[in-house]
């Protein structure tokens, strides 16, 4: 038996768009490439993450392996199953949690949604009320349970969606974005679920944009961007592919974009990155990568801040964090490509 | 590799019987919490009744309104109507309906049938059609004094289960289009008016001009209620009653393996575009 | 003044942005250009073919001994035309509102400060409107043909007796509309409402068939006014008097069902701002 869970070779997927101009014009169509002959191995029992800004080809991925999407090209296997030619087996030994608002009946209850769902799983029914019960204590939905989804919240719903993707005992299971929407409590509650999932080597394969959630989850992350997978390592490794770099952290007033162009300019400065906490007096954070030392690199940097009539608040030196991974290796901000992907 | 079990037809048959359970369960469930809408089929019945009846009527003297023969026809008519709009529309219906609340790629993550998965809209429907069938005839009864009497119940059982079955296969070519056009439009109505005009649904096909007759004769749905009309009525059929029954059976199966064929391709093509929870 | 001009301004952008919104969507699904030129020939024929399948060679006498109409065809068109311009006016405003709270849109039109009246009515515009018009296109020549001694007041009539018929279906629009907003799925509501108006409107029939006790209740319907003052314009091409009684009953029951509407439609509108029932669906 392999010991990957899952097994992406190659995988392409295209969509046609079309551009419409007006009412009578003709539209233009346009390709998209969503993913971008991507490969990967996930390792059963692992928690794999896929890291990445909107638009990204995370949920496009997602619903390949999930058999719910064909690709154009490339091959996958999940649980060792092809996920085109062996598609019902693949179903069989998987959950899902797609990203949605929507996604229940809204005049069946809580219950009534799980129970309608492991019938369809072919789960017999004495079984499948064990398992719901058990799945509604474990995601904190016990007390709601029997209530109509249309009265639920978008949080409640969010756990509800996770207990289904369980309900089969699925080998391998598909979250996308499991947290999104959820109160810092339940979020914790469903990171602490799905860490002891992978307990009982359950593999867990889930997509995120939070860099945060990625690193203290996962035990592998692959950073894609535009449908392009950039690297793939443990949060440790990743951050070793910057180690050579330096990275130094300023909390300051004034940080206009003249400022970050110039600081830009420097010799041995690489990358930089700008976070706004209050726009209107361009207060914010700056991370500034070079590959040079401290001592090298410091001095002028502080005279460029210093000439530019910036207010430091702090400067210190910072551990390299995902989002400094995310611009060494792709050369923009994660937080823009995210923006950028939710206007697309 | 992982070791293949191969499934046992016990074990497919109970996974089926499950599938179909989940399905009532879901649609009886559903439709008995919008209790608004059996009140409505009550109230707007008879009103609907005479909208479609009335405008016919104006073309018999008005002594022969109350011929009972005529209501028979147009009840029978009714009757039939109503089991091949619950075939035909239920399919596409409901794949729209898992569109609109978003559990249609959720469907699509299970191994369930996808014809018994549409079927939730189908155990709704035979319920409201079981109603409105002994309302209808008391309906009638009472508007029109015809007395809806059924000459041999068995056969007409079989006639309506056939005639259902065969409007099936229609009813997943119809659903392969609301899969790939999500609003399939109108047009839905006009393909309804069509067939009854075309299939003799209110009167024997006899009547129509020769043109129109060659017409009839290629619907299947002319031999269907051909035969629910002679179970009810005791009229004669077309076609001796046992060519009659083959021949709707050959082309419920016909009709029924095209419709899924044609279903499964589009559901290959809407994966291949990414349009599958596309609302 | 200039306050005048500017909030004139801001309503018929109003106006316009929701005409344009749905007429991309619509053009962009354009099977309803040929149903609605078809629809009215399809449920004719179908009631011409079934009458005179049943009836045989003396369908037409006896269709003219119970309406006065000789031939059934213009008499159905206009009936069906004006049955399904009704129904689409009736459940346009509701439909548009469920679909926006489908999406997700709904609740942020709430945040815009449009009027949300003009807003939801502005739906009917292009709905109601194009397929009155594309109907109307389809029907003409037979219309023409058959009403050969038309003339323009007789023209001028038909458009003014449609325009103020249309009111009282606008209004019973906006009862949909709120239905929509507080109970987000009407449609069994909306069924009777329509189903008790075709009905006792009399647009596929003469109303003298029906029971007494409905054609009292057809008093009370300003279509059934609308149609039989179009019979007698197009069909029986007789001149229309001012001092008309069907006239007043059509204005005042039109002007009633305006307000009614209205009023239902603020009151509901104002229990679902403060019952939260703008951000379900």
């Amino acid at each position: 038996m392999r010991k990957e869970a899952v097994v992406a070779d190659n995988l392409t997927k295209v969509f046609i768009t079309k551009e419409r101009k007006g009412l009578f014009k003709r539209s233009s169509k346009k390709k998209i490439v969503a993913v971008d002959h991507v490969s990967f191995e996930v390792r059963r029992g692992e928690i794999f993450g896929l890291l990445g800004p909107n638009g990204a080809g995370k949920t496009t991925t997602i619903k390949i392996l999930s058999t719910l999407l064909l690709p154009d090209e490339g091959e996958a296997w999940v649980n060792g199953y092809h996920v085109v030619k062996e598609a019902d087996r693949v179903r069989a030994t998987i959950g899902v949690s797609l990203y949605s608002d929507r996604g229940f009946y809204w005049k069946l209850t809580g219950r009534e949604n799980l129970r309608y769902f492991a019938y369809l799983h072919h789960i017999p029914p004495r079984e499948a009320e064990r398992k719901i019960n058990e799945l509604l204590e474990l995601v904190g939905l016990k007390e709601h349970a029997d209530k109509l989804v249309e009265e639920y919240s978008t949080g409640m719903k969010s756990k509800l969606n996770f207990a289904r993707a369980l309900l089969n005992d699925p080998e391998t299971l598909f979250l996308d974005e499991p947290t999104i929407g959820l109160d810092p409590a339940s979020a914790r509650t469903i990171r602490e679920v799905i860490k002891r999932l992978s307990r009982e080597d359950k593999t867990i394969f889930l997509t995120t944009h939070n860099m945060e959630e990625a690193y203290f989850l996962c035990d592998r992350i692959a950073i894609i961007n535009r449908g392009k997978i950039v690297a793939i390592g443990t949060p440790r490794e990743l951050k070793e592919k910057i180690r050579d770099k330096n990275i130094v952290e300023i909390e300051a007033v004034n940080l206009t974009d003249s400022v970050v162009e110039k600081i830009k300019g420097l010799e041995g400065v690489e990358y930089v990155s700008v976070t706004l906490s209050d726009p209107a007096s361009f207060k914010g954070t700056m991370r500034v990568t070079f590959n040079g030392t401290f001592d090298e690199c410091l001095p002028d940097l502080l005279k460029v801040l210093v000439e530019s009539n910036v207010r430091l608040l702090y400067v210190k030196p910072s551990e390299p964090s995902l989002e400094d991974v995310f611009i060494a290796l792709t050369g923009v901000s994660f937080y823009e490509e995210h923006t950028k992907g939710s206007e697309k | 590799m992982p070791v293949r079990q191969e499934i046992s037809l016990s074990t497919k048959i109970r996974e089926i019987a499950l599938e179909l359970y989940a399905a009532a369960y879901n649609g009886i469930r559903t439709y008995f919490r919008y209790p608004m809408w059996i009140i409505s089929d009550l109230i707007t019945s008879p009103l609907w009744l005479l909208l479609f009846i009335i405008p016919m009527l104006l073309f018999l003297p008005p002594e022969k309104w109350s011929d009972p023969t005529t209501y028979q026809y147009f009840y029978w008519g009714m009757i039939f109507l109503d089991v091949i709009s619950m075939a035909l529309w239920s399919f596409g219906s409901a794949i729209r309906w898992e569109q609109q609340t978003g559990t249609l790629e959720y469907l699509y993550l299970t191994n369930a049938s996808r014809l018994v998965l549409f079927a939730t809209r189908m155990c709704s429907r035979l319920i409201s059609f079981t109603m409105s069938a002994l309302y209808l005839a008391l309906l009638m009864t009472v508007m029109f004094g015809a007395q809806i009497k059924v000459a041999d119940p068995l056969l007409l059982l079989l006639s309506l289960f056939l005639s259902l079955f065969t409007a099936l296969g229609f009813g997943a070519i119809y659903a392969a289009l609301v899969l790939k056009l999500k609003q399939v439009g109108p047009l839905n109505n006009i393909l309804q008016f069509v067939l009854i005009g075309v299939s003799g649904i209110f009167f024997p096909v006899d009547r129509l001009p020769l043109e129109l007759k060659v017409l009839a004769y290629l619907s299947p749905f002319t031999y269907c209620v051909d035969l629910v009309r002679a179970a009810a009525m005791k009229t004669t059929t077309i076609m001796p009653l046992w060519h009659e029954l083959a021949l709707i059976v050959l082309l419920a199966v016909l009709m029924n393996f095209i419709g899924i064929k044609i279903l499964g391709y589009i559901e290959a093509t809407v994966k291949k575009t990414g349009k599958l929870g596309v609302y | 003044m200039r306050n005048i001009l500017r909030a004139l301004r801001n309503n018929l952008l109003v106006v316009y942005a929701v005409y344009v919104k749905e007429m991309k969507i619509w053009l962009r699904y354009p099977s309803w250009i040929f149903v609605f030129i078809t629809l009215p020939y399809t449920l004719t024929g179908l009631f011409y073919g079934v009458g005179y399948a049943i009836a045989g060679g003396k369908a037409f006498d006896n269709f003219a001994q119970n309406t006065g109409v000789r031939d059934p065809l213009l008499y159905y068109l206009l009936g069906s035309m004006i049955l399904l311009v009704a129904m689409i006016i009736m459940e346009d405003m509701g439909a548009s509102i469920r679909s926006e709270q489908m999406r997700g849109t709904f609740e942020l039109h709430y945040l815009s400060p449009a009027n949300k009246l003009l807003l939801w009515t502005s739906y009917v515009l292009p709905h109601g409107t194009i397929s009155f018009i594309v109907m109307a296109i389809a029907l003409t020549p037979p219309l023409l043909w058959e009403a050969k001694s038309l003339d323009i007041l007789s023209a001028l009539w038909t458009i003014v007796l449609l325009l103020i018929g249309m009111l009282p279906l606008y209004g019973i629009g906006l009862i949909t509309a709120s239905l929509t907003i507080r109970f987000k799925e009407p449609w069994s509501i909306v069924n009777i409402i329509k189903a008790f108006i075709s009905v006792c409107s009399g647009f596929l029939y003469p109303l003298t068939i029906l029971p007494e006790w409905l054609q009292v209740v057809s008093k009370t319907i300003p279509t059934s006014y609308l149609i039989d003052l179009l019979r007698d314009v197009l069909l029986f091409n007789k001149k229309i008097m001012l001092e008309d009684f069907r006239l007043s009953a059509l204005i005042l029951t039109s002007l009633f069902y305006l307000a009614l509407g209205f009023g239902v439609y603020l009151r509901w509108e104002n229990y679902a701002r403060k019952t939260g029932d703008l951000s379900k669906y």
